[in-house]
């Protein structure tokens, strides 16, 4: 069966053929896929959560929900996708772990306030951050973090994956399960939010 | 940059993209600004972490080792003769799987042993997760929370007893069954009920136990725990505390229950007495609005027809109290629309 598998173009790509390896038991297979895989997850989890303790968390729960799911993994699409479905739904259900804790009353933790950063009091720090005509790297990349947090969930992830994930408009519908019209409905709605976010800085830092 | 040529190239991505481009020219400028974010740098023991939490729970549940692998493992010696020091627990794996198969042939389809054994509890998982903990229900036993006062919204009496109805068979259910026993006869006993079961249960305690066996191993024992406290008669007081508290829960909406469900002890007391609270002053509420069997805001309005001030409805929306009604009330009949925004009238 495996042999079966293996000829199928989704095993062609390497974290396909890892996954198979993984899914008939082999222990070495799983921990390539992690050393594969880690610093992508870890990058799309902090700059959506602004956190890194949080993306590792959120990173180590993909690769055990991978794991968990392995014996009933099959190759019928490719592992990046899966694995950014995954993604989708952890990210998700931090929202909602969030969400419940706000609506019972209890504090939310940091990943969940990093994102609910207003334009307002951006505008304001990006503002004071920026005597100089040019900021430097840090600075920018502080900035674009904040502007990130003024998104909203599914626009945030739709941009990180296109970014960093290099998803096409239907890998990423595939991983958030939407149609690629609302994709790219969300981009165009997630350009003009941080353009508005960043324009503060594009005034100050760049006239 | 400035703002119109922004505005005009923003356009014109807008139409690029949306001819099916990469999303990159649906972000336009922005993308090359997320160019500054910087990529993680991971935590050295990650994969660790993750391949050791992976291993656990495989290795619990009698499943593939999660993950070892390493550099060459030490020798051992029996007998004076040097030994691999894996050969040990190959033979232990070997022992296991001969085991599996003896005991997988003997009683084919054979369910999970730990799932006959828990059976019950597993049966009622969605009753007991609802119940949470029995540090809870004491908690909940402890305070005496009154009941709530009025019927869920939405649902009509009779619904409201066929679900305390229902509450009180799974109850029923989960004492006639021995929920502690987990001995040979029980097990092949409970093994035979399954696969007797009519397709219709066996998919629901099929889900039932994909739930159960997705907990972490704390949850399941602590599942299991409020299931024989709840089967045992001499502990009214929980079972009192678990019917109270599922006549809470079932106040929300359906799809706001989970939550409320997956909230921890102290967060549940507090959803409680928040809701408590806010019930009984619901009724002083409504019982102060109350004069003579009226509500004050007709009086309100009484007195100020009587020294002239108008009725307050004429004045607009804002001083009606309570939600607004749709269709002109007895003061609005008169032809006249509600107020809005751009509304120049006096």
């Amino acid at each position: 069966m495996a042999a079966e598998s293996s000829v199928t173009p989704a095993a062609a790509d390497p974290s396909t053929a890892l996954m198979l390896r993984v899914r008939d038991g082999d222990a070495l297979a799983f921990e390539q896929l992690v050393g594969l895989w880690q610093d992508r997850l870890v990058t799309l989890f902090l700059h959506h959560t602004g956190d890194h303790a949080t993306a590792e968390d959120l990173a180590q729960e993909v690769f055990l929900r991978v794991y968990r799911a392995r014996a009933t993994y099959q190759p019928t699409a490719k592992f990046t996708t899966w694995v950014h479905t995954i993604a989708n739904n952890v990210a998700s259900d931090l929202r909602q772990r969030s969400y419940r804790r706000r609506e019972h009353g209890v504090p939310a933790n940091v990943s969940a306030s990093s994102s609910a950063i207003g334009l307002e009091q951006l505008a304001v720090a990006a503002s004071g951050m920026m005597p100089a005509r040019v900021a430097d790297r840090t600075e920018l990349q502080a900035i674009v973090q904040q502007a990130l947090g003024t998104l909203n969930e599914r626009q945030r992830m739709a941009v990180l994956l296109a970014k960093f994930e290099h998803c096409s408009y239907e890998e990423i519908a595939a991983a958030m399960d939407l149609s690629v019209p609302a994709v790219k409905s969300l981009l165009f709605r997630a350009r003009d939010q941080l353009r508005e976010a960043i324009a503060p800085y594009m005034q100050e830092g760049r006239p | 940059m400035t703002q119109p040529k922004a505005a005009a190239d923003a356009t014109a991505r807008d139409s690029l993209a949306a001819d099916g481009d990469a999303p990159a020219a649906a972000l336009g400028d922005v993308w090359a600004l997320l160019d500054s974010l910087p990529s993680a740098r991971v935590s050295t023991d990650l994969m660790a972490t993750t391949v050791e939490m992976a291993a656990v729970p495989a290795r619990a549940g009698g499943g593939t080792p999660g993950a070892t692998s390493g550099g060459p493992a030490p020798a051992t010696s029996v007998g004076g003769f040097a030994l691999p020091a894996w050969l040990p627990a190959a033979a232990v794996v070997f022992a296991a799987l001969v085991g599996g198969l003896v005991a997988g042939r003997a009683s084919s389809p054979n369910p999970d042993q730990a799932v006959l054994q828990n059976l019950p509890c597993i049966e009622h998982f969605e009753l007991l997760r609802e119940a949470g903990s029995v540090a809870f229900l004491e908690e909940v036993a402890r305070r005496g929370y009154p009941a709530p006062r009025r019927p869920p919204p939405a649902r009509s009496p009779v619904d409201v007893q066929a679900d305390a109805e229902q509450f009180d068979a799974a109850i029923a259910s989960l004492r006639a069954a021995d929920v502690a026993a987990t001995d040979r006869e029980t097990v092949a006993a409970r093994r035979d009920l399954v696969l007797r079961m009519v397709d219709s249960r066996r998919r629901q305690l099929e889900k039932a136990v994909e739930s159960y066996q997705r907990l972490a191993p704390s949850d399941r024992r602590e599942l299991l725990a409020v299931g024989r406290a709840l089967a045992d008669p001499k502990r009214e007081q929980l079972l009192e505390a678990a019917r109270r508290w599922h006549q809470w829960v079932r106040m929300r909406d359906p799809a706001d229950r989970r939550d409320v469900i997956d909230l921890g002890t102290e967060d549940r007391l507090e959803w409680l007495d928040r809701w408590t609270r806010l019930d009984a002053n619901r009724d002083q509420m409504r019982e102060n609005m109350r004069e003579n069997g009226r509500p004050f805001f007709e009086r309100e309005w009484e007195n100020r027809r009587r020294t002239g001030g108008g009725d307050p409805r004429d004045r607009g929306p804002e001083l009606r109290p309570g939600p607004s009604r749709p269709g002109p009330g007895p003061s609005q009949g008169q032809g006249q629309t509600p107020r809005g925004p751009g509304d120049k009238r006096p």
